[in-house]
């Protein structure tokens, strides 16, 4: 029993072993060594362009000493309140547009217009009106990603086949039926596509509103590290912004990927 | 008493531009409980115009329908309805489609969960039953559309063009298949195809259609032996019927 557990392990290990696996792995690593290549070299100067190795160490420095983590709290916890309050309410709101053709023609034209402007517009706006405090954080994480869901719960809702709808009503479905157990598993994947377009764009904007207008957030802290010239502690905050970027990104996908097995092989990506 | 009875019925599509079309008119059909019936016409002749009336999906603008004696006004599940697009829930495997109608119609659990597993069992799908429509044959699939249906125990079984999309081999194994269900099940069902053979081979009756306005041209009682099989469409019996009603379309 053991052995065959010990034995597929290997076997799955060994299976990942493709050529295609190490290009994946082996593109990136080469990139990075040749980024330290040069670097040792001198090709660039340290103060402009710093090693890998060093914004590593720099990294595990700030982590270990704890001068990142209050920064890295703050943006976190922003980038979730604003990236949920502002999901939660797009999908309602993609799914009474989509729905109800009254509200459907009122929001249609103020959608249009609002789509057009970059969030980062309404940015010095926002504070205006919310303050220097985390409500404007959140709200300005919130407001992009409420509209690419909304927008793409909507298209979800309103592609839902008719024939399908037709089929449930046939087998006694009443309307909470047809919007919970038809409407809303059919436009799942579009409404995911949204959820995952939201987290990308959430953090560019909340990375702006902390430059702008903040004392804590990684946005603040690469802002401050320019003041002091120092473009390792820049870069440290960059990678964990990329981590962290990358690992709410993943959280989405795996989420999704879970409810969406019916659609296995066309999962949402990778 | 039938458990259809469909009469003068009249369906206009308004058109303020090209002017009504009228659909169907002076459309009278009877069918006893049981009974296989066959609707047959070219299409566009309004097959499904009609089988959606039935259901409760469109209204019509003059005369009755009544399915088991109550008069037809929306949407109802005495029809359990077949489309040729199988129109299953793909987010639910084969199990979770049959479970839908007892479901939404309050079933209690154990009742649901013994009509279901006797449902896969009858139409031979319990190895599939955890798979998702995606990963199942059209033929499966057709096989579940109309467990499905049977699941939520219809008056009538209403079938729009059901094997239409099928190869001729599958299409001749659903046929079969089809027949094994209504001998065991008792059902009614109402079968509209296009196809002259399969109306004759499946049906106790087979109804012509003419289009433009949609109206009953011929009934042709079937008095072909049952149990029916593949012989039976090599009999001279078989092509002398289908000859009759291929000049009647």
């Amino acid at each position: 029993m053991k052995n065959d557990n010990s034995a597929s392990v290997i076997r799955r290990i060994v299976s990942l072993l493709t050529k295609r696996n190490a290009m994946k792995i082996g593109s990136p690593v080469a990139l990075i060594c040749l980024w330290e290549i040069i670097c040792r070299l001198g090709f660039v100067e340290p103060y402009l362009l710093p090693a890998p190795s060093i914004v590593i160490a720099t990294l595990i420095r700030l982590l270990v000493n704890g001068e990142l983590l209050p920064h890295i709290v703050a943006s976190l916890s922003r980038a979730l309140n604003g990236f949920v309050q502002g999901s939660v309410l797009g999908i309602l709101a993609g799914v009474l547009v989509a729905r109800f053709r009254i509200v459907g023609d009122m929001a249609d034209i103020p959608l249009q217009a609002l789509r057009a402007v970059p969030t980062a517009a309404l940015v010095p706006l926002i504070i205006v009106w919310f303050g220097l405090g985390e409500a404007s954080k959140i709200l300005i994480v919130a407001v992009p990603c409420f509209f690419l869901t909304l927008i793409n719960t909507m298209t979800g809702v309103r592609n839902v086949d008719a024939l399908v709808i037709k089929a449930a009503r046939l087998l006694g479905a009443k309307e909470r039926h047809i919007l919970f157990k038809v409407i809303i598993p059919s436009a799942a994947p579009m409404i995911f596509a949204g959820l995952r377009l939201g987290v990308t764009v959430s953090l560019v904007l909340l990375i702006i509103a902390e430059m702008v207008a903040s004392d804590r957030g990684l946005g603040f802290y690469i802002l401050e590290s320019q003041r002091f010239w120092s473009v390792e502690k820049m870069f440290a905050a960059i990678v964990t912004m990329s981590l962290l970027g990358l690992a709410l990104d993943r959280i989405v996908l795996l989420v999704g990927n879970r409810l969406l097995v019916w659609r296995r092989g066309k999962t949402l990506g990778s | 008493m039938p458990i259809l009875n469909v009469v003068e019925l009249k369906k206009v599509f308004r058109d303020s531009k090209r002017g009504d079309v009228v659909a169907i008119d002076d459309f009278n059909l009877r069918i006893r409980k049981g009974e296989f019936v066959s609707i047959v016409g070219r299409s566009g002749c309004g097959k499904t115009t009609l089988l959606e009336m039935m259901a409760g999906l469109q209204k019509y603008d003059s005369g009755q329908i009544f399915v088991d004696g109550n008069l037809v006004s929306g949407p109802h599940q005495d029809c359990g309805m077949v489309f040729q697009e199988y129109a299953l829930f793909p987010w639910l495997t084969v199990k979770g489609n049959l479970e839908f109608g007892p479901r939404v119609r309050g079933i209690d659990a154990p009742t649901r969960r013994r009509t279901v597993e006797n449902l896969i069992r009858m139409v031979g799908l319990h190895a599939f039953a955890g798979h998702y429509p995606h990963e199942i044959s059209g033929g499966m699939k057709q096989l579940v559309a109309l467990a499905r249906a049977l699941a939520n125990e219809p008056k009538i079984i209403l079938m729009d063009e059901p094997f239409a999309a099928m190869d001729p081999q599958t299409r001749e194994s659903m046929q079969r298949e089809l027949l094994k269900l209504w001998h065991q099940t008792g059902e009614t069902i109402l079968f509209v195809t296009h196809n002259v053979e399969e109306a004759i081979f499946l049906a106790d009756r087979v109804v012509v259609m003419t289009a433009r306005p949609g109206k009953v041209k011929r009934e042709i009682a079937i008095t072909l032996p049952r149990p029916r099989d593949d012989g039976l469409r090599m009999s001279p019996q078989f092509h002398e019927l289908e000859d009759s009603i291929r000049r009647m379309i």
